[in-house]
């Protein structure tokens, strides 16, 4: 009984420190829906590019290069950490990775052949380094931003590092969908990196509800959102 | 005159003109013939990309028949299926694409790929035969091809180009891609020289800061990536420079580049189609280049009228000169000369423009000074002699000539005595100025009396006479001296003087003093002595005597002898003896003729008793 008293008083200090943050976290979640030239899957047209009269065209299979961030609803630290990337079958995997800052992002290479990985224009960033098949290239990247690492043997290989202090982000997945857990209550700033740039933004206010957002990139700079 | 320098300012223009016109009307047409060129080049590169884009056509065509290959096609499903041992169907398909594709250089192909719906080489031909098993699925094309398009790109990898095709190899039940063909196509010396061949232009080809082929000395290219990376902005924007220009070696080249598509257009690949510029057409190019049926007659140069224009612009400038230079100094000329003979007081000098009227006036005004002004004392010895020897005053190289006369100097006074002796052809004595008077010889018993002593000094001799000891009386007074001649007594001669001491002769206009210039009048008819009404008293009779041995000397002498007027040579010969007598207080006066440096001369010899 006496334990019983003795408990009580705890758990409900307890329960009130935790009230705060239990009543103000929510959920944010949407679609992104991208421009055709984004979801073509090429980003370097030759002169052709036809359909065969056989089967039907698949989709282009979702590299995880298109990310939903979501910036300060309030101060937040992202824990540095190592990220790999692995290039294979000349792709990236995955093609953009969302660290904090001063986090490392191993590179390695698991193709046959070489690649000359760099941040171009930035070499105080990342300057080109030859990777041999098979070997593996740490690069420290300490201040926030956005870094696009290319190959310069083959182009078409791009990692972008978003280098950034919120742990709100999420990687689209085939169909677009997003999901954003536990973020607080208040004015946010929500963002959708895709094909080595910024494609989206827009200010959101973060309600106990959560968001439901439907998010229509255009192909050009007009931006057609749609708040539910 | 003003016509004429205006015309030859205009002359002088239109060569100036002309000269700029041969070195600036080449410069538009060079601008118009470089203009031409980069059109040329415009077309060139136009026709470039047709090619390239029609050869990928082609060759995704050729690739997409392969897929069909139903070896192909089963060995491709075999492995997308993981059936089959991986080398075994290596073999397969590699000899396969080997079987399809005998001649894989002459069709210019570098290699073909065989891979499975998973993007693994199943096997492939040219580089890296013997590899297979990797994954190349995230090669867009490749990726491309297994999603079920056709299409192409242009790789940039390992310092070379390839221009890439890929098809998907769809399944024999045609329900499913079961894998993809890759080619890839040689991009470098041979498609250059295809190029060319077709295009007439040279060709290079960029990538990164390397020409990695060309039809040109690669060496002489070195610039050539620099000058590609300063326009890579309007590359990107219109997809090819505008025509530029690149000077290499001793050439100047005019050039366009413009990128590949595909991945290698991100690695900065280029072809530069190049063509050699025309030289410059400065004036010694086009006239070095000129060919002798440029100028052929009959042809398209104008020589008719070139030579009419420059026979008129000859006319203009000969007709200027005439009426304004020479028409002029030839009324001038008429006019000095009419003045020269008197027939004219002074020069209409209202004719005459600019200088031609300056001289006109300075002749005028000379001529006053002549008419208003005493002359030098050799022109009124010169008169002197004209009036004594000719009414029309040419003295005619004769003993009196002007040439004995020596000219006064303006100060000290010259002694009268070099003037007399001029006149006379006495033998001349050293001048008295300021010194002590020559010794005076004794009188001659003929000449008379002896001769008055000399004068202190020059300055009680303000007509400046000249002293001269008598000729005639070299024996025995040689320094006697007399006064010669007055200048006015000779300015005043009568024309035609007569044989009377009591006639005042008519002033002679000055212009009698130039006739000797310009024209020569007839000699006067001399008339006989006897024809005078002076008694025949001794000094007359004297005198005759005198003109008459003067006349036999010149005779004798071979001087001419109509040119001596009688009656004003007696005149003259008492004009001066009546000189002398006043002048020395003497009585009279006696004159002798002698020969003097082959010529008739005359001396003159003072008598006082």
């Amino acid at each position: 009984m006496m334990r019983y008293r003795l408990f009580s008083p705890l758990f409900l200090c307890g329960l009130l420190a935790l009230a705060p943050s239990l009543a103000t976290a929510a959920t944010v979640h949407g679609m992104v829906s991208l421009p055709e030239e984004i979801k073509s899957g090429r980003r370097f047209l030759g002169h052709w590019r036809v359909e065969n009269t056989t089967v039907a065209v698949q989709p282009a299979p979702a590299r995880g290069d298109t990310v939903v961030v979501l910036v300060g609803p309030k101060p937040q630290v992202l824990a540095p950490k190592n990220t790999p990337v692995e290039i294979v079958g000349m792709q990236a995997n995955p093609a953009t990775v969302v660290v904090g800052e001063g986090a490392v992002v191993e590179f390695r290479n698991s193709d046959k052949v070489s690649h000359d990985l760099s941040v171009p224009g930035r070499p105080e960033i990342m300057p080109p380094e030859r990777l041999a098949p098979g070997t593996v290239r740490k690069q420290r990247f300490g201040i926030s931003g956005e870094y696009v690492v290319r190959c310069t043997e083959y182009p078409h290989i791009v990692i972008s590092v978003i280098v950034t202090s919120s742990p709100f982000f999420a990687a689209v997945d085939e169909k677009g969908g997003f999901k954003l857990l536990d973020v607080p209550e208040g004015p946010a700033t929500l963002k959708v990196w895709s094909n080595g740039r910024w494609v989206h933004e827009q200010a959101v206010e973060v309600t106990p509800r959560g968001l439901d957002l439907t998010i229509k990139v255009p192909s050009t700079a007009n931006k057609d959102v749609t708040e539910q | 005159m003003f016509l004429s320098k205006i015309w030859f300012v205009l002359v002088g223009l239109l060569a100036g003109v002309a000269v700029t016109a041969a070195f600036v009307a080449p410069r538009p047409a060079d601008r118009h013939i470089e203009q031409l060129e980069g059109q040329r080049l415009d077309r060139a590169q136009y026709a470039a990309e047709q090619m390239l884009k029609s050869d990928a056509h082609r060759w995704i065509d050729s690739v997409a028949k392969l897929g069909r290959d139903a070896h192909l096609t089963e060995a491709l499903d075999s492995s997308s299926r993981g059936a089959g041992e991986p080398k075994a169907l290596h073999e397969t398909v590699r000899s396969r694409l080997k079987a399809l594709v005998p001649d894989r250089a002459a069709a210019g192909v570098e290699s073909l790929v065989a891979v499975d719906s998973k993007g693994r080489v199943v096997a492939r031909i040219g580089d890296d035969e013997g590899e297979y098993g990797e994954s190349i699925a995230g090669a867009e094309v490749v990726a491309d091809a297994l999603r079920g398009y056709l299409s192409d790109d242009v790789w940039g990898a390992s310092g070379r180009l390839r221009r890439v095709g890929a098809v998907p190899v769809i399944s024999r039940s045609r329900e499913r891609i079961v894998g993809a063909l890759v080619v890839a196509v040689e991009t470098g010396k041979r498609l250059a020289e295809i190029w060319k061949r077709n295009l007439g232009v040279d060709v290079a080809i960029v990538l990164g800061k390397t020409v990695v082929s060309s039809t040109l000395p690669e060496a002489l290219l070195g610039q050539l990536p620099e000058l590609i990376e300063q326009h890579a902005t309007e590359i990107a924007n219109h997809k090819r420079t505008r025509p530029l220009s690149l000077d290499m070696g001793n050439k100047r080249m005019l050039l366009i580049a413009a990128p590949f598509v595909g991945e290698a257009s991100e690695q900065r690949a280029y072809y530069v189609l190049l063509n050699e510029k025309s030289p410059k057409s400065d004036p010694w190019v086009l006239l070095s280049n000129a060919k002798s049926d440029d100028l052929r007659w009959g042809g398209d140069f104008p020589w008719v009228p070139l030579a009419l224009g420059m026979l008129a612009m000859i006319g203009i400038g000969l007709f200027l000169q005439r009426i304004e230079v020479e028409g002029p100094i030839r009324r001038l000329r008429a006019e000095v000369h009419s003045l020269a003979r008197n027939e004219l007081q002074k020069l209409d000098d209202t004719r005459y423009g600019g200088k031609l009227g300056g001289v006109a006036r300075d002749i005028n005004a000379t001529v006053e000074r002549f008419t208003h002004a005493p002359p030098p004392k050799s022109e009124m010895a010169k008169k002197d002699i004209a009036a004594i020897l000719d009414q029309s005053g040419s003295a005619d190289g004769q003993s009196f000539d002007v040439s004995r006369a020596k000219p006064a100097k303006p100060a000290p006074a010259p002694n009268p005595a070099s003037v007399a002796a001029s006149l006379f052809g006495a033998p001349k004595l050293p001048p008295t100025v300021g010194g002590p008077p020559p010794a005076v010889a004794p009188p001659s018993p003929v000449a008379g009396p002896q001769a008055p002593a000399a004068p202190t000094g020059s300055t009680s001799r303000p007509s400046s006479l000249p002293t001269l000891p008598s000729p005639l009386e070299t024996t025995s007074s040689p320094t006697e001296e007399f006064a010669a001649v007055s200048p006015s007594s000779l300015i005043e001669a009568p024309s035609p003087p007569p044989l009377r001491r009591d006639v005042t002769p008519p002033p002679v206009p000055v212009a009698a003093g130039l006739t000797a210039a310009f024209a020569t009048p007839p000699p006067a008819p001399r008339p006989a002595p006897a024809a005078t009404n002076e008694p025949q008293d001794a000094e007359t009779v004297h005198f005759q005597q005198v003109f008459e041995e003067y006349i036999a000397l010149r005779g004798k002498c071979g001087e001419s002898t109509t040119s001596v007027s009688a009656e004003k040579f007696l005149a003259k010969l008492k004009s001066n003896r009546d000189q002398l007598v006043a002048k020395y207080s003497c009585r009279t006066a006696r004159f002798s003729v002698y020969v003097k440096d082959g010529k008739a001369a005359i001396k003159a010899t003072p008598v006082r008793s």
